[in-house]
This record gives structure tokens, C-alpha cells and sequence, in this order.
């Protein structure tokens, strides 16, 4: 697999499957350094930490999901649909707890390498030239 | 909107969330204000017959006073009671659907719409009913009255960014018993029971050109879970039929979304990636 470009946004996307942001990264995480957009910026007061470290913190019990942040709604916290954590969290939960092994569709990243997922993996194929489902 | 209860249209993610967000709200508003005045509307009824009864023997005149009283203020009460219990929205659907709409925008294709139907009316009211049985003995009840409601509350279909299309149907089927019996002091004692399946179907059609079909290894429910579990191929495409029925003897209780999230990642798991492509 090809690693993701120096400037794209680190954060997969994706539930069922896992994609490369589109986006470009604007600032580094501080608990894996990579560097990740603004749409994936987790809720924190004094850190800047991606949705995924903060999804893996809070499956851990490290942190509440959206610590430091007044929820914008009287909904239960962790369901906020305005929370753009809240579906990595999910997600998080979701893999650990099925052991369910994403496709996946983006550029290698080491930061996943603790995680089962499934790709196209034949040798004799060499169809990666990095464009999109529209191309074919 | 609210007076109808049903949503239903094509819109992206992010608009169904700021539709349905502030709904959650709002419905929570209206439970809280329907049970502020159904308890006054309790105790103004209650302390107005103990004390017109207390009066009565000694005070007559006072007694009426306070009878009559007490019969304006339920009145004045009771519009607003009803009033809010009107405006209340059943729970279930949009506990359900409210985290389900950011979980599925990680997937869905930008360019595609969202399309769902929401029905918050809950699933006790005429138009859902089914059927009734006929009155039948059962143990001590003397009469028992099954009457069947059909309550397909959660109508969607998606397209994802890898071809994949989404189509789903949550539907309640609750069975509410009347029961009658006569206990050993002679009275006739009725009360009435409610159970509730909540039936999940998905479909999900997976394009030829990026999934293969696989045998299911890759996580997710087991197919013990399942009530149903089909794949078809052909036409250039996988098709996988799941579904899952919850059972609950609350006709309130919510549903998690995982159950959901638990057919459609069977699904995935019955198909493999066809070749090698960045999304």
C-alpha cells in the first residue's frame, strides 16, 4: 500500500469502510504527532488530539468523550451528533468490541497496524494507480 | 412537521442532523412539561376531594366551594396536559436515529442524498393497527383481547462513497393483551400487557467491480443473531439480505443503534475487495 501524502489529513474516514481525508492536515496530534484537518480535531480545552487517539482515550476510560466542552444540547453527551467525535468513538467501540475488520480503501498508515482490516492483496495485481472509484 | 410527526425526504447527513437535533430537544422539553402537568393536574384533584370530603360533614357550603373549585382548576389544567401529551414525540425513533446520522455520513457519498422516513407518532395509535383476536381463556383471565399494531418507524436508503447502497427498514410489531379476570372477591379485574418485536431488514448491494462475493469471516454478529442472512450475485452486483428481530416487553424501550450497524457490517463481511483502489 501506498503511504498518504505528507499534507493530507492522517484520520481515516469511513465506518464500514476506511478512506483517506481529503483534507488537508493543519496541525499536529499530540498524543500520535501525525498531522490531521480541522474536522478532525477532537473537543479538548488545552490539546490538540485527534478523533481517534480521543475515540481510543475514551475506549480506554482515559477521558471523558468531549472533556472541557459544554454540550450545545441537553442530549446525553456522548450521543451530541454535533460532536465530530462521535462516530469515531463508535467506531473504536464498534472494532474492539466485534473485532469487525474494516475495507480498506486508503493509503498505509503504521498507526492502524494493531487493527485487522481487509484489503485487496493479490501480487500479480498492479491496479493501484491511487485514483478514485470514478476513474475506471 | 410536529403535528404530523412524520419526516420524510432526501437531504444530506448534516442537514437530517440539524433537523432532527433540536428535535431531540424539543421532545424532551414536551415529555417534561406533559409530566409537570399531569402531576398538577393530579394533586389538584387529589387535595381538592380530600379536603371537599373532610368539609363535607361539618361545612357544606365550603365543601361545594371547594368541589367546585377544584373542578375549574383540573379544567383550566387539563388543555395543557393534553396539549403536551399531543405534542410528545415517541422516543425510540429518534434515539435511534439521531447517532446513526454521523455514523453514516463517514460512508455516504457526498454527491448522494440521505433519504429517510421517520415516523414519531409510536406505534399505538388507529392507523397502525393490524388486527384484534377474538376473546380467549388463558390461565386465571377469563377474557383476553390481543390487538396487533405495525409500526415501520425508520424508512432509509444510502448510497456509500464505494458504490455501496444502503437500504433499511426498522419496524415495531407490538401485541397489546387485555386481559381480564375475576379475582376470589368477585370483582372484575382488567389490565393490559404490551410486547414489542423490533424487526431490522437491510439490504445491501455491493458493486461487482470493487466486491467479490467472500465467506462471512470478517467480524461482526454472528449469523446465529440473524433471522435472516441471503447473498446473491449477479447482474454486476452482490446483494445481502439481513435481519435481525430485538424483542422488548417495553413498547418504549429504545434500540440500540449497533443493531443496525451490526447487520450492515455482516453484510460487508459477506463480500471482499475486488481490486486494489484508493477512494
Amino acid at each position: 500500500m501506498e503511504a498518504a501524502g505528507l499534507n493530507g489529513c492522517a484520520c481515516k474516514r469511513g465506518f464500514f469502510t476506511l478512506r483517506d481525508c481529503p483534507n488537508a492536515a493543519t496541525v499536529a496530534c499530540d498524543i500520535c504527532s501525525r498531522r490531521f484537518c480541522a474536522d478532525h480535531l477532537a473537543l479538548r480545552v488545552d490539546a490538540k488530539v485527534c478523533v481517534e487517539c480521543a475515540a481510543k482515550q475514551a475506549e480506554e476510560g482515559a477521558v471523558r468523550p468531549s472533556a472541557g466542552r459544554r454540550p450545545t444540547r441537553d442530549l446525553r453527551e456522548e450521543d451530541d451528533p454535533a460532536d465530530p467525535g462521535l462516530p469515531y468513538r463508535y467506531r473504536a467501540r464498534y472494532y474492539d468490541y466485534y473485532d469487525y475488520e474494516p475495507m480498506w480503501w486508503g493509503s498505509y498508515d503504521p498507526y492502524w497496524s494493531d487493527y485487522g482490516y481487509r484489503w485487496y492483496d493479490d501480487s500479480y495485481d498492479d491496479d493501484d494507480d491511487g485514483g478514485g472509484f470514478g476513474d475506471s | 412537521m410536529l403535528r404530523q410527526k412524520v419526516l420524510s425526504g432526501a437531504r444530506s447527513p448534516d442537514e437530517w442532523i440539524e433537523l432532527l437535533g433540536p428535535l431531540v430537544q424539543y421532545d424532551r422539553d414536551a415529555e417534561a412539561m406533559r409530566k409537570h402537568m399531569g402531576r398538577r393536574l393530579a394533586w389538584v384533584i387529589g387535595l381538592g376531594v380530600i379536603v371537599a370530603l373532610a368539609a363535607a360533614s361539618f361545612q357544606p357550603i365550603a365543601a361545594a366551594v371547594v368541589a367546585a373549585v377544584t373542578i375549574v382548576a383540573a379544567l383550566l389544567i387539563y388543555p395543557r396536559y393534553r396539549f403536551a401529551k399531543k405534542m410528545d414525540l415517541a422516543d425510540a425513533p429518534l434515539g435511534f436515529t439521531v447517532p446513526l446520522l454521523p455514523i453514516l455520513r463517514e460512508d455516504a457519498d457526498p454527491a448522494k442524498p440521505l433519504e429517510l422516513k421517520l415516523d414519531l407518532r409510536g406505534a399505538l395509535v388507529s392507523g397502525k393497527r393490524t388486527g384484534e383476536t377474538k376473546p380467549y381463556k388463558k390461565g386465571a383471565y377469563h377474557k383476553v383481547v390481543d390487538t396487533l399494531y405495525e409500526d415501520p418507524w425508520l424508512v432509509g436508503h444510502a448510497e456509500f462513497v464505494d458504490g455501496t447502497a444502503l437500504d433499511w427498514t426498522v419496524t415495531d410489531h407490538v401485541r397489546s393483551s387485555k386481559k381480564t379476570k375475576r379475582n376470589p372477591r368477585g370483582k372484575i379485574k382488567t389490565k393490559t400487557k404490551r410486547k414489542k418485536k423490533t424487526s431490522l431488514d437491510v439490504k445491501v448491494v455491493f458493486p461487482a467491480k470493487n466486491y467479490a462475493a467472500a465467506q462471512a469471516t470478517a467480524g461482526g454478529p454472528s449469523a446465529g443473531d440473524l433471522r435472516k442472512d441471503v447473498i446473491k450475485t449477479g447482474d454486476g452486483r452482490t446483494t445481502v439480505r439481513v435481519s435481525r428481530v430485538v424483542k422488548s416487553n417495553d413498547v418504549n424501550a429504545p434500540l440500540d443503534v449497533n443493531h443496525l450497524l451490526d447487520l450492515v457490517a455482516h453484510a460487508y463481511g459477506r463480500v471482499a475487495p475486488a481490486r486494489r483502489k484508493k477512494l
